[in-house]
């Protein structure tokens, strides 16, 4: 009975608090976001992001052609490895498909593993180092042991070994993602919530016999948000990266296009003659890693101060 | 002086971080299609052999006693026969192992100390266009991926100019006779050139980024000044007194980049036809060997594992402050 | 097994997060338009009769042969886009496809067979389609056929032999457990800095059955007479009692310059007397062999009729299953008759016992390998020795086993006192390289003499080699096919008319084949036997030509139907 009403007076409390939390949370977004437009590189990054974010999200009205959809010449015949033209802006492939499209097609899931494994290196990562670091103890110990042994998988030989045990897909990448590349956020954001949790307002709350939840929840998730934010910027990149990655190796599957697949094919039929095949995927990779990079580095101003000039 | 203590216990931790990814792996293993038999006893055999096989590897026995048995063989050395191969696996990845760490510590060994050198010299002329530019294309090369970078200067100096081999570690028909020949000939260079360049001009940002970031929060105007009061050019300052300090952690950092590099090595070496572990495992892993792809996983992982370990031990003496390009890879 | 995981899948992908409009892994690329077909369609079909399930086709890696990768992408998309059937490539590495081929688990499988080996079409006739055949794998079974391919084995007369040949291949191609999908044109591509062009033995017939003149007669133009060649891997198994060692290509080769047999083919693919000095068929079950005794072994040991006998009887012992058909089978028992010779006794007939039984069988120097079956204790399982640095093979060939870095390279010397061929080079390298990219470079560069075996895009070599004064190539029709072989023993694969519509729609591609994929270098053809093996090429297999309308005709008039969506019934 009584907790009912404990549980209603704060929540009543809590709704102004919260607004006013939230407009504090908008005013340090807004600075955060100055700090990072103020940075050319970062501003220059995000735009790359976007764009082949938008690229992706409009492939079926942007690609001219569907990624495996085969190219006749007037008399029947395959258009194979043909150079750029003005119907083919970049070339066709050996097998007679056209270069743009997939490129464009491949963006979807480059773009896809990108996001997800930045959702996933935010969400795992930062849940494992806040409640590491607020905990404490045996709980803190639990965490960064199993943290320290994940550390022994190499990511990619790991993939692999998964791909050969429950075949080739798109997911082997994704769960190597979920299991391995969180345990530097969880590492960093752990060791900032250290120190954050010694400061006197922590004190207070605990004080004030507020729950853990709600103290990781409101004071600390808040405070490493911007952390796990810039770790996430950056495991887009290398999510993608991964993602060709292991399609170059050909552990992925084959009928979904990517970028990886694209250059694995260039490099097993002699395509590497084809520049407009070999290099529009490969560079493109490399646009959007470095997009994340960009972003990552404005992002980091803000995290370490004295970077800034 | 290293706390004795602590060290046991980080050695314990290596012994059982090694002893939960080889039991993951045993586990793993036992889910391929097929069933565990499918893991040592192959379909092609004839009935009576692969009974035999099946019997001699405990197949037929309860899982906790083939894991028992695993264990028990692995701590022997005995990871099976390879399908592919028909001999041991031990014995094949023997010579992959040198292969694969002659080409590794080259190119780790080439990336740091130009990370290093280029990181204290944008440490040194920060602020300036130079080294916004420089920081651009520091950025663009660890953004490019390894295998593309390989393709792309495979293509431009072997294929188009010829200057470097195709592939490979040692020319066509080359036996050398003792470690030393084969790896300390100009043969053996003229074919790592290429695979280490590619390598090196990706682990090469790491190092160089860490070491900048650590040259800014070194080299403050305070720590100028009281330097030059002790009448040091201010060259002199950053290139020596500031880079000592800030190296230590990079050093550290090494270590760990040891184990990150793994990723990029098994690529390098399918695109340079090299002839190391990393390869073998991509060919052992589209074969199905599966004694083979667990073998070279599992050194691939002691590697890893176990520059971890030296990796902590260094943290115990340096000040780690590591920055994010630093770590997450 | 994949079902759950599809499952989970599927949740995974349910919960997952979703993008927009980026769907999850399987949508991404969208649907292909389906070609509207002339097919009767009925409704309210029994469930029951809806054939359900997802074919799996077999086929290499594409990093193996892009385009055998392409031919295969092309017949599953369109059969089972004709036929109304869900059908899925099943992609896989050689040794394992290989493997699971032989335990029968597989609904088709793509790759490319001889016609004939040892100058003789039974590893057709027999080895795969007679119902006990040892490269049977498919379940094919035929009386009719059956009764054929025993006479064919018995015939000694050679046009009774081609007539029944002939009908054999006719009744293969109406029952249909192959399908075609072009004979395959060699490309052999050479550098005429490293061997001299007019040594180079450019016959397809004989770059197909691995005849050693392929191998010793080119003569080197550098200096050192190392001759390099591609070869995707530096084999994986040396051991002749191994079937994978007789099987694939890519270890025979090596095995058979290093053993010598009782007769080989000459340039002009002719059956020449190797070991064998003189071969005299008594009656249709005794062959009486006179053996050289000029032949030495690589250790100084002469070749003896000791060595034929333990070779022979070794086999017929132990049964290794890569002699079952040729030798066990036929062969009753073998006995020294006079200093030099010895007398085969057959079971009963065997036509190509002369003729592929002695071209296949390496006699073995039988002291060698007493001493290592004795070491390893493999007296009734020789084909579990393995061979290494360490332990090497020692036979008469005309090459040497020199060193053997797995996964780098295989080194053979010459072995210049071989009393028939001595090879013109000093040293032959095999080394994998690991594209072919890689593999046409370095034959520019001169790093490889010549490639062996060219499973890269056509086009490609054959632009390089005219642009390149210093390159040069072959191109033949040689012996072997590239097919999908079906397994009959599930529906719907056991019916005939099935199989016959797959055909159909097959055949209608096959000019694609050869001129789009195979860049024009190969020939179209309904028969399992190449026209370059001319004698025995029967012209006149069925080939259910007319493309889809006929596929869809076939399996109309078997009672085969359709329901408003496409998906194919089985007939009532």
């Amino acid at each position: 009975m009584s907790d009912t009403n404990a549980t209603a007076t704060e929540s009543t409390t809590d709704g102004s608090r919260r607004r006013q939390r939230l407009r504090r949370l908008g005013e340090t977004l807004a600075s955060q976001a100055k700090t990072v437009w103020r940075s050319k590189m970062a501003v220059f990054g995000i735009c790359l992001i976007l764009a082949f974010t938008l690229m992706a999200v409009t492939a079926p009205f942007i690609a001219p052609y569907e990624p495996n959809e085969r190219q006749y010449a007037d008399d029947g015949s395959w258009k194979t490895m043909e150079s750029p033209s003005a119907e083919h802006p970049l070339g066709t492939t050996d097998d007679g498909y056209d270069v743009l499209s997939q490129l464009i097609w491949g963006s979807q899931i480059a773009m896809f593993v990108g996001y997800l494994g930045a959702f996933m290196v935010a969400v795992i990562g930062t849940g494992a180092g806040v409640v590491a670091g607020y905990y404490g103890g045996l709980v803190d110990e639990g965490v960064m042991r199993f943290v320290d042994i994940l550390y022994g998988l190499p990511f990619i030989p790991f993939v692999i070994v998964i791909a050969t045990i429950f075949g080739a897909s798109v997911w082997n990448v994704i769960f190597g993602i979920a299991l391995l590349y969180w345990l530097t956020t969880a590492r960093v954001v752990r060791s900032e919530v250290l120190s954050i949790k010694e400061r006197p307002y922590i004190e207070a709350a605990k004080a004030a016999g507020a729950s853990n939840l709600r103290i990781m929840r409101v004071h600390i998730v808040p405070n490493v948000l911007p952390l796990s934010a810039l770790y996430a910027a950056i495991a887009v990149g290398y999510s993608i990266t991964a993602q060709a990655s292991i399609a170059f190796l050909g552990f992925s599957d084959p009928t979904v296009p990517s970028w990886g697949v694209m250059l694995q094919r260039v490099f097993n039929q002699q395509g590497l003659d084809a520049w407009w095949w070999f290099l529009p995927p490969g560079i493109s990779i490399t646009l959007v890693v470095l997009g994340a990079y960009l972003a990552g580095r404005g992002y980091d101003e803000i995290v370490n101060p004295q970077l800034q000039q | 002086m290293l706390n004795r203590k602590y060290l046991l216990q980080r050695l314990a931790l290596m012994g059982i971080s090694l002893f939960i990814v080889v039991t993951l792996l045993f586990f793993l293993f036992r889910q391929i299609p097929g069933g565990p038999t499918a893991m040592m006893a192959p379909g092609a055999l004839p009935e009576d052999v692969r009974q035999q096989v099946i019997e001699e590897h405990g197949l037929n026995e309860p899982l906790w006693r083939q894991y028992v048995l695993f264990m028990t063989n692995l701590v022997q050395g005995d990871l099976g026969y390879s399908f592919y191969y028909g001999q041991p696996v031990s014995s094949m990845i023997a010579s992959r192992v040198v292969n694969t760490l002659a080409l590794m510590i080259s190119a780790i060994l080439i990336s740091y100390t130009l990370g290093i050198y280029l990181g204290a010299h944008l440490g040194w002329i920060r602020g300036t266009t130079l080294e916004r530019v420089e920081m651009v294309i520091v950025l663009i090369a660890r953004s490019t991926p390894v295998f593309f970078m390989g393709l792309f200067l495979l293509y431009i100096f072997s294929f188009q100019l010829g200057w470097f081999p195709v592939g490979g570690m040692r020319s066509v028909g080359a036996s050398a006779d003792g470690a030393f020949q084969t790896f300390f000939s100009i043969d053996f260079f003229h074919h790592l050139v290429l695979p280490v360049v590619s390598l090196s001009l990706f682990y090469t940002g790491l190092p160089l980024l860490l070491m900048r970031n650590n040259m800014l929060e070194v080299i403050t105007e305070e720590y100028i000044e009281t330097a030059q009061a002790k009448g040091l050019s201010r060259r002199r300052i950053v290139f020596v007194h500031a880079a000592r300090n800030a190296i230590l952690p990079v050093v550290t950092a090494f270590a760990v980049a040891i184990g990150f590099s793994i990723g990029g090595q098994v690529l390098i070496e399918t695109v340079f036809s090299w002839p190391g572990l990393g390869r073998e495992m991509v060919d052992s892993a589209t074969r199905n060997d599966y004694p083979m792809a667990q073998g070279t996983f599992l050194l691939l992982a002691t590697l890893v594992i176990t520059m971890n370990f030296v990796a902590d031990i260094l943290y115990t003496y340096l000040d780690p402050r590591v920055s994010v390009d630093g770590e997450s890879e | 097994m994949t079902e759950s995981r599809r499952s989970i899948l599927k949740k995974m992908g349910a919960t997952g997060v979703s993008l927009g409009t980026v769907s999850i892994a399987g949508c991404f690329g969208g649907e292909q338009e389906t070609e509207e077909y002339d097919r009767p369609v009925e409704e309210d079909l029994p469930e029951e009769r809806r054939i359900e399930r997802t074919f799996e086709h077999m086929a290499y890696t594409e990093e193996y042969s892009p385009n055998r990768y392409a031919t295969n992408e092309l017949v599953v998309e369109t059969v089972g886009d004709v036929l109304g059937i869900d059908y899925e490539m099943d992609i896989g590495e050689a040794s394992v496809l290989d493997d699971r081929e032989a335990e029968g688990d597989f609904d088709f499988f793509t790759y490319t067979w001889e016609s004939e080996q040892g100058g003789d079409p039974d590893n057709v006739i027999t080895f795969r389609y007679h119902s006990d055949g040892q490269r049977n794998f498919g379940g094919y079974s035929n009386e009719e056929y059956d009764e054929i391919a025993e006479q064919s084995r018995q015939e000694y007369d050679e046009d009774a032999r081609q007539e029944l040949i002939y009908e054999a291949q006719e009744l293969i191609g109406e029952l249909r457990w192959e399908s075609q999908y072009l004979y395959n044109e060699g490309l052999y591509g050479y550098n005429t800095d490293v061997v001299d062009e007019d040594s180079v033995i450019v016959d397809g017939r004989l770059r197909g059955t691995w005849v050693t003149w392929t191998e010793i007669e080119p003569g080197p133009e550098n200096d050192d007479g190392m001759v390099a060649t591609n070869n995707w891997d530096a084999t994986n198994q040396l051991n002749p009692f191994d079937q994978m060692t007789i099987g694939p290509a890519r270890n025979v080769t090596p095995t058979l310059l290093m053993h010598d047999t009782f007769i080989r083919y000459t340039e002009e693919y002719e059956q020449v007397n190797w070991i064998a000095e003189d071969i005299e068929t008594v009656d249709d079950t005794t062959i009486v062999v006179e053996i050289s005794d000029e032949f030495e072994f690589h250790d100084g040991e002469p070749l003896t009729v000791e060595d034929v006998l333990w070779t022979y009887e070794t086999i017929l012992e132990t049964e290794p299953a890569a002699y079952l058909t040729s030798v066990t089978d036929p062969l009753e028992s073998i006995e020294q008759t006079g200093d030099n010779e010895v007398t085969f006794h057959l079971e009963e007939p065997y036509v190509p016992f002369t003729t592929l039984t002695f071209w296949q069988t390496p006699i073995l120097p039988a002291h060698y390998w007493e001493e290592i079956l004795d070491e390893t204790d493999n007296h009734d399982t020789p084909w579990e020795v393995s061979f290494g640095d360490d332990r090497p093979i020692v036979g008469s060939g005309p090459f040497e086993y020199e060193s053997w870095d797995q996964g780098e390279q295989f080194i053979q010397t010459a072995n210049h006192d071989h009393p028939i061929a001595p090879p013109n080079i000093e040293t032959r390298v095999q080394r994998p390289l690991s594209s072919s990219a890689a593999e046409l470079e370095a034959l520019e560069q001169g790093e490889y003499g010549y490639l062996d075996y060219w499973f890269g895009n056509n086009e490609e070599l054959a632009d390089r080699i005219e642009d390149e004064p210093h390159l040069g190539m072959s191109a033949e029709l040689d012996n072997m096919r590239e097919a999908t072989w079906m397994n009959v023993e599930e529906p719907p694969l056991d019916d005939v008319p099935f199989r016959q519509a797959y055909h159909a729609v097959v055949a209608d591609l096959q000019p694609v084949f050869v001129e789009e994929i195979y860049d024009g270098y190969g020939e179209t053809g309904h028969s399992p036997i190449t026209p370059m093996i001319e004698f025995w090429h029967n012209p006149d297999v069925p080939g259910f030509e007319g493309g889809p309308e006929t596929a869809i005709e076939i399996l109309a008039d078997a009672g085969y139907v359709w329901d408003e969506d496409g998906n194919l019934y089985a007939p009532e």
